[in-house]
């Protein structure tokens, strides 16, 4: 399985993992200031910014508010907070679809807008968002239409396997469950080789095992393509399950309560989720909201 | 009963050409059959059955004096006076095929505009409502003055006409699709022209389908409407009724109603078997 084919040469250190820990956190989280590490050529940079709309009662609407925080090159980053509160927006703001107001968001050096023109940005829907009148395959296929670009059937193939729908292919997305649709709409997320995956609740509608599933295929597929991840979830689990850094967020207009990093190392999550430890995790996260 | 009915057609026809034709037929019957005790079928076909009973009935009840000609006498008038209301029909059909033409033109323009420029949505639906509720085939005493009469004129009403459902087609196309969707050409930097072609025209097919089923009828009326405000020369369906009810011959007149509904059914039947594949497709 060539994960690394196609991507381009990166000179950053990988994921975080065991960190030292301040006295006052978990066994293996800590809790940071949202102006943390230095910065490497392909951090995900969220500097200062806010954003504001224009309702459709012609009201202005603040939706974010001097949200600030770091994520390193290939780290998974999870926005947690209550309904409504801008995560979304955020995620929307990180892929380029709207500008922020003030402040700007940097990956690496490229501005969102610049990601997207080279392909570099992957985008999981809350609704999973399949064409209906295309195949499986060619669902997965779309962005390379969109982009213009030759399709890399090899990796279509192994991406199709990577999300275990290899055999469900050529079928149309009406045929499929809700999992295996999200599961569609990862493989698309993924089709481009992105540097950078914003993902929004793709996994909120799902059952308790088919996510629990498909928590760990994530975890396993960020590993192995080293792609830097933004999920936006309800679950606090399932936050401190998945994330290397939790970015705790406050009501309309969002603004960060607290970022907590999770040391746990990627291919020891499965096993901690019983743990005292991972307990621990939830129950910081869960302090950060309700503060 | 669909059972005995492949059973008697079965027999019948293998005899008369082999069993290749009689595993068709059987087929067929028993499609048909299921289809008939489907209640989304029953009820169409009942009602398609009563309309000629009912009129046969109301026709010999002479409620209505000779005003009403019943099926049997008006499809006899047809057989009768059926090379006149052919040449009629014609140049009513042409102008109608035209006017559809110019319509689709200006549906599929209108498509890629709405795709391209979606900011334009708001003001084409409320520029829908406007054409909805103007009776624009009004104009055609007007249209008539400034128009050389002839199959032009038909035509052009025709699209008077038929603008009304085109207008609220390109109004629903510009609000189908979920943000999602929408989004997904922006996010892999396509042109709006390129997500229109892989995502925006599929999505819009259902509405498409709806609107071309909605304006063929819509063209035809224009077309007979504008032939009885005298926008043709000489021929057309419109100056047959117009012609036979002035000359009391309820026989021809009801004779050119079932030509002018045939010919409605025959255009709507054509749209019909151009859209179903696509709408298929798109579903």
């Amino acid at each position: 399985m060539n994960l690394e084919a196609g991507r381009p040469p990166t000179t950053v250190a990988p994921a975080p993992t065991t960190q030292p820990l301040p006295a006052s956190a978990g066994t293996s989280g800590r809790h940071s200031s949202p102006s943390a590490p230095a910065l490497a050529p392909s951090n995900l940079r969220v500097d200062r910014v806010s954003f504001s709309y224009t309702s459709t009662h012609q009201a202005m609407v603040e939706a974010v508010n001097d949200v600030d925080f770091i994520l390193a090159h290939g780290a998974l980053g999870v926005l947690v907070g209550p309904s409504g509160c801008g995560k979304s927006t955020l995620l929307r703001l990180a892929a380029g679809l709207a500008e922020p107001t003030f402040g700007r968001i940097t990956f690496g050096d490229a501005t969102p807008a610049e990601l997207r023109k080279q392909r570099r940005v992957g985008f999981a829907f809350q609704d999973p968002s399949l064409l209906p009148w295309r195949s499986v395959r060619r669902n997965v296929e779309l962005p390379f239409d969109l982009a213009k670009l030759p399709v890399d059937t090899a990796w279509i193939d192994e991406l199709l396997d990577i999300v275990g729908l290899a055999e469900w292919a050529g079928r149309r997305p009406r045929e499929l469950s809700g999992g295996m649709r999200q599961r569609v709409s990862l493989a698309r997320a993924l089709a481009t080789k992105p540097d950078l995956l914003l993902l929004d609740e793709p996994f909120g509608a799902l059952d308790e095992l088919t996510r629990g599933e498909l928590n760990f295929e994530l975890l396993r597929v960020l590993s192995a393509t080293k792609t830097t991840c933004l999920l936006v979830t309800h679950s606090v689990d399932e936050a401190a399950l998945l994330g290397d850094k939790i970015i705790v967020l406050s009501p309309r207009p969002c603004s960060v309560k607290l970022i907590y990093e999770v040391t746990t190392p990627r291919e020891q999550r499965r096993e901690s989720r019983d743990t005292v430890e991972f307990l621990e995790h939830c129950r910081a996260v869960r302090a950060g909201l309700a503060a | 009963m669909g059972q005995v009915t492949v059973q008697h057609l079965a027999v019948a026809s293998e005899s008369a050409s082999g069993p290749a034709t009689v595993g068709a037929l059987g087929q067929r019957s028993v499609c048909l059959a299921a289809r008939l005790r489907d209640p989304r079928y029953t009820v169409p076909f009942i009602s398609v059955c009563a309309i000629p009973v009912l009129w046969e009935a109301v026709a010999a009840s002479n409620v209505f004096g000779t005003a009403v000609v019943g099926p049997l006498a008006t499809v006899r008038e047809l057989y009768n006076q059926w090379p006149v209301l052919w040449l009629n029909a014609q140049p009513t059909l042409i102008a109608t095929l035209i006017g559809a033409g110019v319509l689709l033109v200006i549906t599929a323009v209108g498509a890629v505009f709405v795709a391209v420029v979606p900011h334009i949505t708001p003001a084409l639906a409320a520029v829908s409502v406007v054409i909805g509720t103007l009776p624009l085939i009004i104009l055609t005493p007007i249209l008539s003055l400034v128009v050389p009469r002839g199959r032009g004129l038909v035509a052009a009403v025709c699209v008077l006409a038929g603008l009304v459902p085109v207008a609220a087609m390109l109004s629903g196309m510009a609000s189908v699709g979920d943000r999602g969707r929408n989004e997904l050409g922006a996010l892999y930097g396509a042109s709006r022209l390129r997500w229109w072609r892989y995502v925006g025209f599929w999505q819009t097919v259902p509405v498409l389908d709806i609107g071309i089923r909605a304006m063929i009828p819509y063209c035809f009326l224009g077309s007979i409407v504008a032939e009885w405000s005298g926008a043709s020369t000489s021929y057309g369906l419109g100056e047959v009724m117009t012609n036979a009810l002035f000359s009391y011959e309820p026989p021809l007149l009801w004779a050119t109603i079932v030509m002018a509904a045939a010919g409605s059914l025959g255009l709507l039947a054509t749209a019909s078997l151009i859209m179903t594949p696509l709408r298929r497709r798109a579903q």
